[in-house]
């Protein structure tokens, strides 16, 4: 981001930082994963360690990231991740004025919080 | 306590019903309170919709018994949900549902619980709530109900109705972006609507439509000052303008008072059109009155309009036929350019075209392997930012029109309209101009041709044989489609092409096929497979 007086430069974990927050209060979020979609998480991860379900790239083009989500069985998954998708890009280009990225979203895993897993 | 009876499932039918016309009716309040995260007002519709699908839901499954009525009421609001507000809704409703499933009449301690069942559920799907929203009143409301479980059904409804009333008038405080905007949450807003509902149903009161945000500030535009559109004649004698002008002028605007002492034209723009006509009956006998809706006739030239919008991707397709132009501007083409096959538009066809629109940003459909060409080049002089998506054919055209979203980035729809043309294979049935050989099959001049993705695969004398064996040679070469799509060119009648569907659907039982006019010349038949 070129700015008159210099530049700021973002990281990728404060990246990160941002769309995690950003996704974990999304309504049917109800975990972030590890970020491998192929190996089914252990644990949920906590909020302070959500940075680990984005996965950050950069390529010359611009920055792609990757939310790998949790979420609750039972809900419309598909209203579920285009809500995801509009508050991240939104916190994201609203905190830092920084929009030349894409985003996927990969559900990893759906609970169902009635059938005790 | 004389109401103090069961609800069974007919009459929480009727409550939901009640609920839902009475969002209905105020949809516009709610979505005019859209501010968060992004402006686009939208959540009252989604929260309508979502219950408009659990409704249509429960009128096609006509239960008989409460275990029907929440089963419905569940699968029509899970499947039907709209938007986060929505999902949320659904989730409650999938809360309330499982409390009330087993039961046959339910009195207003079963419905507290249903209520805080509901809250739970609705709170479950979210790591970390937020509070101020949707949820926040949902839960004041079902702990009100839990107070108020002793008492008769219309004071219980009251009750849950004011604290989910106080709760949303304190969202600002709990959430600083309504304070900001200085709204209540519109989720909130349409909770309350439906409990409103479902509370006058109870205690037989009829709600009026409220024409205007009676809750908070709002954005003016999305609401009229005025609703109603009134005008008549007054007959009669001595007449006195400059009186009547006086007293109609504190009810609306526009106000226009014309003609003599014995006819005088009024035009008024007012909310209540009977306090008008109460003032001016007593001067004359009325006459030839109209009254127009006009918030109607602004959603209705609003829905009418979409497409024009400013804001978003314009969408420049090149075709022939009458049918697939109408089939790309259905599919949110803003505008067309006639051509393809033997008559390719120009480079200044294409700018003009793209300069017709309002669009910033434009994503040009060439829709045939010639004008890819010509599109770069207007690409490359146009001032506009463009994107060409190299469809080859018209087929290609329409699933990459499919996979447009005008609302989303301009990178973003470039790739996914690029990956949907991948899928999809390309048959068309036409004639040789000239005779002569190719993949090892001679044609004459004038006999019919197949050709799959632009190669010959197929030579006869009948539209129709030809198509058949061309689709035979498709499914070969991709056997797992399962959707072709036949489009018929103006020489072809509905009748023979509905033979060849028949037969399609004959051989190959598995698949689907949608017959369409497409109205393209010295094609008889274009075929999309996928």
């Amino acid at each position: 981001m070129g700015q008159e007086i210099g530049k700021v430069f973002l990281t990728r974990e404060a990246l990160a930082k941002i769309a995690g927050i950003a996704c974990t209060e999304c309504y049917g979020v109800v975990g972030m994963a590890k970020k491998t979609p192929g190996e089914l998480i252990g644990a949920l991860l906590g909020r302070e360690n959500v940075t680990q379900g984005v996965q950050v790239k950069i390529n010359p083009d611009g920055v792609h990231l990757t939310l790998f989500v949790i979420l609750l069985y039972g809900i419309r998954i598909s209203e579920v991740i285009e809500n995801i998708r509009e508050q991240v890009k939104y916190r994201i280009s609203s905190m830092t004025h920084f929009d030349n990225f894409t985003l996927d979203v990969v559900v990893c895993h759906v609970r169902d919080m009635n059938s005790q897993e | 306590m004389s109401d103090q009876r069961g609800l069974d499932f007919r009459d929480l039918y009727l409550l939901l019903e009640a609920a839902s016309h009475n969002l209905e009716n105020n949809v516009e309040t709610v979505n005019a309170l859209n501010v968060f995260p992004v402006p686009d007002g939208d959540t009252g519709t989604n929260m309508q919709l979502t219950l408009k699908a659990t409704l249509e839901e429960l009128e096609q499954r006509k239960p008989s018994s409460m275990k029907e009525f929440t089963e419905a009421v569940v699968k029509g609001s899970l499947l039907g949900a709209r938007g986060n507000s929505g999902v949320i809704l659904s989730q409650l409703f999938r809360g309330l549902c499982r409390s009330l499933d087993g039961k046959e009449k339910v009195l207003p301690p079963d419905l507290a619980t249903a209520f805080q069942e509901a809250v739970k559920a609705a709170y479950q799907a979210v790591m970390k709530p937020v509070e101020g929203t949707i949820l926040t009143v949902a839960r004041e409301a079902s702990l009100a109900a839990s107070q108020a479980q002793d008492l008769d059904w219309g004071a219980f409804f009251r009750r849950v109705e004011e604290a989910a009333r106080v709760a949303l008038s304190n969202t600002p405080n709990l959430l600083p972006v309504l304070k900001e905007a200085g709204v209540v949450d519109a989720g909130g807003q349409g909770l309350l609507f439906l409990i409103e509902g479902a509370r006058a149903q109870i205690t037989g009161e009829v709600l009026e439509k409220r024409a205007k945000a009676a809750e908070a500030q709002t954005q003016k535009e999305e609401s009229l000052e005025f609703r109603y559109d009134l005008q008549f004649l007054i007959r009669g004698q001595n007449l006195k303008r400059d009186k009547i002008e006086e007293e109609l002028k504190p009810l609306g605007d526009s106000l226009l008072v014309v003609g003599s002492e014995d006819l005088l034209k009024v035009h008024i723009h007012v909310n209540d059109p009977f306090k008008v006509l109460e003032k001016v009956a007593y001067h004359g006998f009325l006459d030839k009155l109209t009254l127009e809706d006009m918030q109607q006739q602004y959603e209705e030239f609003k829905r009418s309009t979409p497409p024009k919008q400013t804001e978003g991707i314009g969408l420049v397709a090149v075709c022939y036929g009458p049918g697939f132009e109408e089939i790309f501007s259905s599919l949110g083409a803003s505008e067309i350019i006639k051509g393809g096959q033997s008559m390719n538009p120009s480079c200044g066809e294409i700018l003009d075209a793209i300069n017709s629109i309002p669009h910033e940003e434009v994503i040009i459909l060439p829709n045939n392997s010639n004008v890819i060409g010509t599109a770069l080049q207007a690409k490359a002089l146009a001032k506009k930012k463009i994107g060409v998506v190299p469809t080859r054919n018209l087929p290609q055209g329409i699933s990459a029109c499919l996979a447009f979203q005008p609302r989303k980035p301009f990178s973003e729809n470039l790739q996914t309209m690029e990956k949907a043309i991948q899928s999809v294979l390309c048959g068309e049935v036409t004639y040789a101009v000239r005779e002569g050989s190719l993949n090892g099959i001679s044609f004459q001049t004038g006999e019919l041709i197949g050709l799959v993705n632009e190669e010959l695969v197929a030579v006869g004398n009948d539209p129709n044989e030809v198509c058949s064996k061309l689709v035979e040679k498709m499914l070969e070469q991709l056997p797992e489609a399962t959707v072709l799509t036949l489009y018929r060119g103006e020489e072809i009648l509905e009748d023979d092409a509905q033979e060849v569907v028949d037969e399609i659907l004959n051989n190959h039982p598995g698949l689907e096929v949608d017959l369409l006019y497409g109205g393209q010349p010295f094609y008889y038949y274009v075929i999309s497979l996928e």
